[in-house]
């Protein structure tokens, strides 16, 4: 009863809006079922995909929970500064205490990374790592009248399971995950590029996630010691027992489908095992989940010769960033690891000479809100992202960043920020650069022509050396 | 009078006090079951101070966690209330070691502190190499205890994370105790230093650099099956050694430096 009217449907709306998502969805659904079409025909006619016969490899990683990324990368500007301090309250971090960094292309060219980001500030003076600033789920270029209006807003803004499942999936107008990932989507337009391998190119540390899910593509998962062995399958009494059971030619649908992906899991498992094992790296990583999941990626890339893949696309998870309770000795503590074992993990890039050729990105919920509740910040909207790859075109902080007062035009209350760089901006990049063809990019972000012409010249936002 | 009341009541708050951090079911009941606003006051009073926890804490944690990862292994976790751990490691004289280490606590620590001496051999650095010990401190998140041990025995010692750097600010209250044990080993060899060779007047002149820890001698052959030492002593000046041969012939001469008292 005491439900807010704003979060009411009007009878007038839900008629005005009902039939957009309809057809939206109508529109949205064919294109992505057609994908598996798609693919056939590139394979059968040579890749129309991609021409390039290098080794390319995206690493996303997730920020689960939600960073709060305005204290991540922070105006240093002594007017912004004051902006964000009087904002932000008791959870400004002190001027003095900020990484100084530069840019162009911003209000203003001096910001600030949180102290204990010191490796991410080499990684972006040295030009290789960038920051996208105030990116989010976005349908269309959203302003704050859109907002108050509540017109083609994404399903559950602020929700966790809602941000987390447009980040992966760049279909915000659908809750859940039904409509796939952008990472499976590729994966499945590409999937003749490995043509030679028996391992899935979408390839998880963290188990199974929305980004890599399609209807079609598999999701290879893997430990920090390589896939996961079936228990005694080298006795060959055990193996002539599971063959046997799951050749069975099964009439249910259910065990049949069963059979088939369990008897790919382990084929692949093995496969992909005899190559990681003889893989090692001598870099040394943080002694940390995270640290030992990023090196996990890099003993895989150091694999992909052997296991014959000229693409891969890894997916590694890092939670605890919900800092309601308690934001600035926690997200303090968690930083050095992020900055640590991304650090790590470049040098071992360096070390396989694949610096060039994997390019990693962060995803998160949302961005934060800048006021405080007390003690901690709450879900937002905007955010900032970092990318790090010799392709990337660093030490710059693209798209817009926000001016961080309250009653902005990007703010919606409390500080929370409507994003003005969508994540279909952020993955189309990428996925040019990863060898999607343009006329496939709508294919894979249906939203995207929303915000760029998919086959301009210009890129989404910048930040790629598309000639690296 | 009233500064000796508020001394006795000073006992009962405090024994109330440890008896709430020491016994969570206490501290949840009592929680639960106080209602009115006067009583609540308190409460909050009470139990705010009850959750700082210990002195010296690091944010108020009655526990720790530490993770330990030796390359070979998988990583330990270790959550520490009260009880000390020791983590046992094994390692073998000339066979390199890396053990990491992290601490969870909040917040991360900005420098280590070592209580205790490391086998010889071993030292403690940073992920990546940059920093060591300076009086028993490192000044880092992540520290590795990394290299090779030249001796065999038990070794015990601790390392205690620090909020701030110089083992200054707050450190959990326990630290992580290390036990390791270095078994015999084969000694690798050592590296041969660079033979510096020059040819004048069908002599061939021959100059190393000399370690007296690890001493080389000059070998020569003729057909690469048989190594002869050479007619005459080396001499030795300062860290240099030197020498002379005779080159007769049309012969092929070849020329290595082997290690002292070794029979290849």
């Amino acid at each position: 009863m005491s439900q807010s009217k704003d979060n009411q449907i009007s009878r007038r709306r839900f008629l005005g809006e009902a039939p957009c998502a309809a057809v939206g969805s109508i529109s949205l659904f064919s294109s992505l079922l057609s994908l598996k079409l798609t693919n056939a025909a590139a394979a059968a006619n040579a890749p129309s995909i991609s021409n390039d016969d290098d080794y390319k490899a995206l690493v996303c990683v997730f920020l689960a929970g939600g960073n709060d990324s305005y204290n991540m990368l922070v105006p240093r500007q002594n007017d912004a500064y004051n902006v964000y301090a009087n904002t932000r309250a008791h959870l400004a971090l002190s001027q003095e205490s900020l990484l100084p960094i530069t840019t162009t292309g911003q209000a203003y060219s001096e910001f600030g990374l949180h102290e204990q980001f010191t490796r991410m500030q080499s990684l972006y003076d040295d030009g290789n790592l960038a920051f996208i600033a105030n990116i989010g789920t976005l349908i269309r270029p959203t302003t704050k009248s859109d907002y108050n209006s509540r017109s083609f807003l994404p399903k559950g803004l602020f929700s966790h399971s809602d941000q987390q499942a447009h980040w992966q999936t760049c279909v915000p107008q659908v809750r859940g995950a039904s409509p796939g990932g952008w990472g499976g989507r590729i994966a499945e337009l590409m999937e003749s590029v490995n043509a030679d391998s028996n391992i899935s190119m979408n390839i998880s540390v963290s188990g199974l996630n929305t980004f890599q899910a399609n209807q079609q593509t598999f999701t290879f998962v893997a430990n920090n010691n390589g896939a996961a062995d079936m228990v005694a399958y080298d006795d060959p009494f055990e193996k002539a027992a599971v063959d046997s059971l799951l050749t069975e030619n099964y009439k249910n649908l259910f065990s049949k489908t069963f059979g088939r992906n369990s008897r790919r899991f382990i084929d692949s498992s093995i496969v992909f095992n005899e190559a990681f094992d003889n893989t090692q790296i001598a870099t040394l990583f943080p002694a940390t989940n995270f640290g030992n999941s990023l090196k996990t990626v890099a003993r895989t890339i150091a694999a992909q010769s052997k296991l014959n893949m000229k693409r891969q696309c890894f997916f590694v998870r890092i939670g605890g960033w919900d800092h309601h309770s308690e934001l600035l000795n926690a997200q303090g503590s968690m930083l050095p690891n992020v900055s640590d074992s991304i650090y790590s993990f470049w040098n071992a890039l360096g070390e396989l000479g694949m610096q060039d050729n994997v390019v990693t990105f962060s995803a998160s919920d949302f961005g934060r809100t800048l006021t405080s509740n007390d003690v901690g910040s709450d879900h937002g909207w905007g955010g900032n992202a970092f990318v790090m790859g010799g392709p990337v075109q660093g030490g710059k902080i693209y798209g817009n960043y926000p001016e961080l007062h309250i009653g902005s035009n990007s703010e919606t209350g409390r500080g929370r920020q409507i994003p003005t760089t969508s994540v279909d901006q952020y993955g189309a990049e990428l996925a040019r650069w990863f060898g999607v063809s343009n006329g496939e990019l709508s294919t894979i972000f249906p939203n995207l022509e929303n915000f760029f012409d998919p086959y301009s010249v210009e890129q989404p936002i910048g930040f790629i050396n598309q000639n690296v | 009078m009233y500064r000796r009341a508020i001394q006795r009541a000073k006992i009962p708050l405090i024994v109330l006090l440890v008896l709430l951090q020491r016994t969570p079911a206490l501290f949840n009941r009592a929680v639960s079951q106080f209602s009115s606003a006067g009583i609540q006051i308190l409460q909050k009073a009470i139990f705010s101070a009850a959750a700082l926890g210990p002195l010296h804490a690091q944010s108020g944690a009655s526990k720790t966690q530490y993770r330990v990862q030796s390359v070979a292994g998988n990583p330990i976790t270790y959550d520490i209330g009260d009880q000390t751990i020791t983590h046992n490691e094994f390692g073998i004289m000339g066979i390199p070691m890396i053990i990491g280490i992290s601490n969870n606590n909040s917040p991360a620590p900005r420098s280590w502190k070592l209580i205790g001496e490391l086998p010889p051999g071993i030292r403690m650095t940073d992920t990546f190499e940059e920093f060591d010990l300076v009086n028993n401190v490192l000044e880092a998140t992540f520290p590795l205890l990394i290299g090779t041990p030249t001796e065999v025995g038990n070794f015990q010692f601790q390392v205690e994370p620090w909020s701030g750097p110089g083992a200054t600010g707050d450190s959990p209250p326990q630290t992580l105790n290390f036990a390791i044990s270095i078994q015999p080993g084969e000694i690798p060899p050592a590296e041969a230093p660079v033979l510096n060779i020059s040819i004048q007047d069908n002599t061939a002149i021959l100059s190393w650099d000399y370690d007296d820890q690890a001493p080389f001698d000059l070998k020569y052959s003729i057909d690469l099956d048989s190594w002869f030492d050479p007619p005459q002593v080396s001499t030795f000046n300062g860290g240099t050694a030197s020498n002379s041969v005779a080159l007769n012939g049309n012969a092929p001469y070849y020329f290595r430096l082997q290690q002292a008292n070794s029979s290849n």
